[in-house]
């Protein structure tokens, strides 16, 4: 037979301990024998089983031995014996209100906040996809040399169609807006032109109408056809039947509507970092304005993909991989590509998973202090009715029935406290939703429902549990003896108090220092500047209808009068057209190589971050020109190319010379002669390193897709009629969408980092004010016990500033050996949040010192309290009293 | 033991118990095995971890319902030793009539249409 690892049989017997010993003597032997043959039974089915068995067997204890504990002694009636217990428990709680009060209000805060987390947890990580066989779903996307997650092209699509042995669908959708004209106001829509299984794929066939047919997305039998989403078509169209069969005029065709999809899809039902259910319309792939878009070589779709049952995605990833790769045979443009299969689950929640994690494990962390800080209560109460409880032993109480009742104690302080933490979480949950960021993108139905109840349940009894045994192990020992004969409270035990003090005191420190980092880290985000003025400008997009606006001549024009139009209304200082605004999620990216300098092996160009921009773009956004010349009304089609580069790229490319007049060329434009330098921005994310900026002139590659962005004299959200007013006088039919300040784009940058730091504070702040009354327990409960011998001190001339000199100094003493502890403990977490912070590192000395400032402040004004009380010790009643 | 107990008095079985006793009807068996044989005919459903199957054998032998041999002394006690359990004839009456007491449960249950017969 093979060994069971030492460290699982050490497992099980700690665990063992936990039942009352007359049992473990009885049939430990035996348990422990089936535990083994239970671990050499699950170890052949892999790590997974092996946890399941762990968690069981956790489980098993968790429900057996309080039970065996509370097993009533064969002699006694039943019932009799509990229901004494509960009234005993009850009483006795009720004696000392001021420990009930902070017990369950300290129980609450932790259970309460853990719930709340729970509860975000539960209705994001927890909850499984909305789709059938949501663990088969993965998104498939192209790998390049440079870029692990490249768009794939429809030809490539074929080849793995028509090769591939492990998917059951591969769905191709590229997402774009589409413009709805020629029925009422001229509308944006989100469009996705897809591949004909993808409503089957997601699980959401058409509620009315049918799907898509194969033939209606191939390119040579395409039909132009259209299925609405549910929310769409209500909110737009009344819901009404009628509209089945009918014409729209979509990006300025006509589309039969063949379909409408169910409210599966609406999208309050999408996950977190979802976007299938955000569509308005979808259409077949062929559908998509770009003539070209369906070319080898134009990697821009995304690709749905479900995979046969038991294939998995690495599996699924070398099948694609090889396919593309003996395809690059026949296509040299396909050498270095291959295949990411992703599953669904992690593409959506990859992002919200870490910063979640880590609340919840702040979380956890404030309610071991606070299971801590009950345990501590208990245990000082413990020691105070060690007469109460020796009386007891010495009238024949057998050990195990003082157990049961220190046990049935706790058990109702843990049932007081888990209702008292339902109630804070109810709360607590309101104010989490309300400070996420909106990119956290929480489902609309987080609440507290029954799964979270049972969560609530099990950590409140659970808890009980943790801190109530310890304390009544220990207390059911009385020294009978020794506490009849009034020797006065026994210092045993004292150490043990200090040592939890300390830990929870520590683990404060290191939810401290988590929050000081990531409040650090977000200051970071707030105080980063983008290289520009970001206050006073709107921002806006629309796309012209290629059908409308066929020829680069038209667009143009279409630009050119929008931009003085738009210059002409009044409170607007100017305005300016861009491929894409910053902070807005769109961006350009490509390849530049300088000419006259010896090209880098192909695929090995460095890259550049790149925009079309109209006059006045720089002027507008506030971004100083540096040498050279702003784009100018000569700039035109037909004219020389030219482009405007950043600092950062005039420094890399041309070290010391002067870049005007000299010449790069970057793949989507040719060759451009460089006319100016600009500074350099930020233009994705605040966190963005400095990097090539390449700027070419709009009017000279006009495209249908245009940001534009006006800088106002006043409130820039205030503008928005007028500006919308300015784009119809030119063209009356044109949509446009997300007009918002440049100032709101930004805030959803900062958001995240700033809502993360403002809830670890407020965890750190809960625990810290926890650890500081633990302190203050343990501090006014060693005075009360040393009353008669501080007052013989004081008897004896000690001054008052000595005897609060001591009692604070040992309270600090604690609060030092904690400082150490946390940062130790500190250091050890830093590796969960380095992802997670910006600009800050994970020793910042600055974070680590203001933890430790704060815990030690609070200590000592913990430790002060009893100390002024000490001092204040008159030594003739003090001689009189016995300590109790 | 004050008294002889009577099998009245341990009704209703718990689901568990009545599932060890079902167990040890075909024979003697030590306590990996009554779990497996449980595991088995409820085709999964009833998954006994020590501490559940342990406490309901004690519960058992405490009624009389269940007798137990533990290895001798002398005997090769291999790599572990292992207490093997049997149903007294008590037991065996005790899961005899809670079966008896179940199928006219479901008699019952079918008489008024609950139960689809097959």
């Amino acid at each position: 037979m093979t060994p069971v690892p030492r460290a699982a049989v050490a497992f099980y017997r700690a665990l063992l301990r936990l039942y009352p010993r007359e049992l473990r003597e009885d049939v430990g032997d035996e348990m422990l024998a089936l535990f083994r043959d239970r671990w050499r039974e699950e170890r052949g089915r892999g790590r997974l089983a092996l946890a399941g068995l762990v968690a069981r067997t956790l489980l098993d204890v968790l429900r057996n031995a309080p039970a065996e504990w509370l097993r009533p002694d064969p002699e006694k009636l039943t019932m009799d014996a509990l229901l004494q217990d509960l009234r005993f428990a009850v009483r006795s709680l009720w004696r000392r209100p001021g420990f009930l009060v902070v017990a369950v209000l300290t129980l609450a805060l932790g259970v309460g906040a853990n719930t709340a987390i729970f509860g975000i947890v539960h209705a994001t990580l927890l909850r499984p996809l909305p789709y059938p066989d949501e663990d088969r779903l993965v998104m498939v996307a192209s790998t390049t040399e440079t870029s692990r997650r490249s768009g794939t092209s429809y030809p490539e699509l074929l080849d793995w169609r028509q090769h591939n042995r492990s998917f059951e669908a591969l769905v191709p959708v590229r997402g774009q807006s589409v413009n709805l004209t020629g029925a009422g106001d001229p509308e944006r829509l989100i469009g996705a032109f897809v591949g004909h299984q993808l409503l089957g794929v997601l699980g959401a066939p058409p509620l009315m109408g049918r799907d898509f047919r194969p033939e209606e997305c191939e390119p040579a039998t395409h039909e132009p056809v259209a299925i609405l989403n549910y929310h769409f078509w209500q909110r737009r169209f009344g819901a009404d039947p009628a509209l089945l069969g009918t014409k729209l005029v979509l990006n300025g065709r006509s589309h039969t509507v063949i379909g409408i999809v169910g409210p599966e899809l609406h999208p309050d039902k999408d996950p977190p970092n979802g976007w299938f259910h955000d569509t308005d319309v979808w259409m077949p792939l062929p559908s998509f304005p770009n003539a070209r878009g369906l070319e080898r070589g134009q990697n821009e779709l995304a690709i749905l993909g479900k995979l046969r049952p038991g294939v998995t995605p690495q599996q699924a990833e070398a099948d694609l991989t090889s396919i593309t790769q003996a395809a690059a045979a026949i296509h040299p443009e396909e050498v270095g590509r291959g295949a990411a299969v992703i599953p669904l689950r992690e593409l959506f929640l990859g992002d919200v998973r870490p910063p979640i994690l880590i609340l919840f494990g702040a979380v956890g962390l404030v309610l071991l202090i606070a299971c801590v800080n009950v345990a501590n209560l208990l245990l000082a109460r413990a020691s105070q009715r060690e007469k109460e409880l020796a009386v007891r032993a010495a009238l024949g109480a057998g050990r195990r029935r003082l157990v049961r009742q220190l046990l049935t104690e706790s058990l109702l302080l843990g049932v007081f406290g888990g209702l008292a933490g339902l109630a804070v979480s109810v709360w607590a949950l309101k104010a989490f939703v309300a400070l996420a960021p909106a990119s956290a993108d929480l489902p609309s139905d987080v609440a507290i429902d029954v799964t979270v109840m049972l969560y609530t349940l099990a950590i409140a009894l659970g808890t009980a549990l943790l801190f109530g045994v310890v304390p009544a192990l220990k207390a059911s020992r009385p020294d009978v003896n020794g506490a009849l004969k009034n020797a006065g409270p026994l210092a045993r035990g004292h150490r043990f108090r200090d040592g939890l003090v300390i830990a929870e005191a520590a683990l404060s420190l290191m939810l401290l220092v988590g929050a000081g980092l990531l409040l650090r880290s977000a200051m970071n985000f707030a105080q980063a500047s983008p290289g520009f003025r970001t206050d006073h400008l709107l921002q806006f997009q629309f796309r012209l209808p290629p059908s409308k606006y066929a020829t680069p001549d038209r667009i143009a024009a279409m630009f050119r009068a929008a931009q003085e139009r738009l210059e002409a209304v009044p409170g607007v200082e100017s305005a300016a057209l861009a491929r894409a605004a910053p902070f807005s999620g769109n961006q350009g990216g490509g390849r530049y190589t300088i000419v006259g300098q010896p090209p880098p092996p192909p695929g090995k160009e460095p890259a550049a971050t790149t925009n079309l921009v109209s006059p006045g773009w720089f002027r507008t956004l506030g971004i100083p020109l540096l040498a050279g010349r702003d784009f100018d009304a000569t700039d035109v089609l037909g004219a020389p190319p030219v482009a405007v580069i950043n600092e950062w790229l005039a420094r890399r490319a041309w070290p010391g010379e002067n870049p005007i007049g000299k010449r790069l060329h970057w793949k989507d434009t040719g060759e451009l002669t460089v006319i100016g330098v600009v500074g350099d921005i930020r233009h994705g994310s605040l966190s963005e390193e400095p990097q090539a900026q390449i700027y070419a002139a709009h009017a000279q590659f006009p495209m249908i897709f245009t940001a534009v962005v006006v800088r106002t004299v006043g409130d820039p959200l205030a503008a928005i009629p007028a500006v919308r007013q300015a784009i119809w006088s030119v063209d009356p039919e044109q949509p446009m969408w997300q007009l918002r300040s440049m100032e709101q784009s930004l805030e959803r940058h900062r958001a995240p980092s700033r809502s993360l730091g403002l809830l670890t504070s407020i965890f750190a702040g809960v625990a810290v004010v926890l650890s500081g009354i633990g302190l203050y327990g343990v501090m006014s409960y060693a005075v009360a016990q040393r009353t008669r011998e501080i007052g013989i001190r004081i008897a004896l001339g000690a001054p008052a500033g000595r005897v609060i000199g001591d009692v604070v100094g040992r309270g600090m003493l604690l609060a030092a050996a904690a400082v150490v502890l946390g940062v130790l403990g500190a250091a050890a977490l830093q590796t969960v949040l380095r992802g997670l912070l910006w600009g800050v590192g994970t020793m910042d000395p600055l974070a680590i010192g203001g933890a430790a400032l704060v815990l030690l402040g609070v200590s000592f004004v913990a430790a002060y309290v009893p100390a002024r009380r000490a001092a204040r010790v008159d030594p003739v009643i003090a001689l009189g009293a016995d300590g109790q | 033991m004050p008294r002889t107990p009577k099998i009245t008095g341990h009704f209703p079985l718990r689901p568990v118990e009545f599932h060890i006793l079902l167990a040890l009807a075909e024979g003697e068996r030590h306590g990996y095995a009554i779990r497996q044989e449980a595991a088995a005919r409820s085709a999964g459903e009833v998954l006994l971890e020590a501490g559940t199957l342990y406490r309901a054998l004690r519960r058992l032998l405490g009624a009389g319902l269940v007798a137990e041999r533990r290895p001798d002394a002398g005997e090769d006690p291999g790599d572990e030793r292992r207490r093997t359990y049997r149903l007294t004839d008590l037991g065996r009456q005790a899961a005899a009539a809670e079966a008896e007491r179940m199928a006219a449960l479901v008699d019952a249950a079918r008489r008024r249409n609950l139960v689809v017969k097959s």
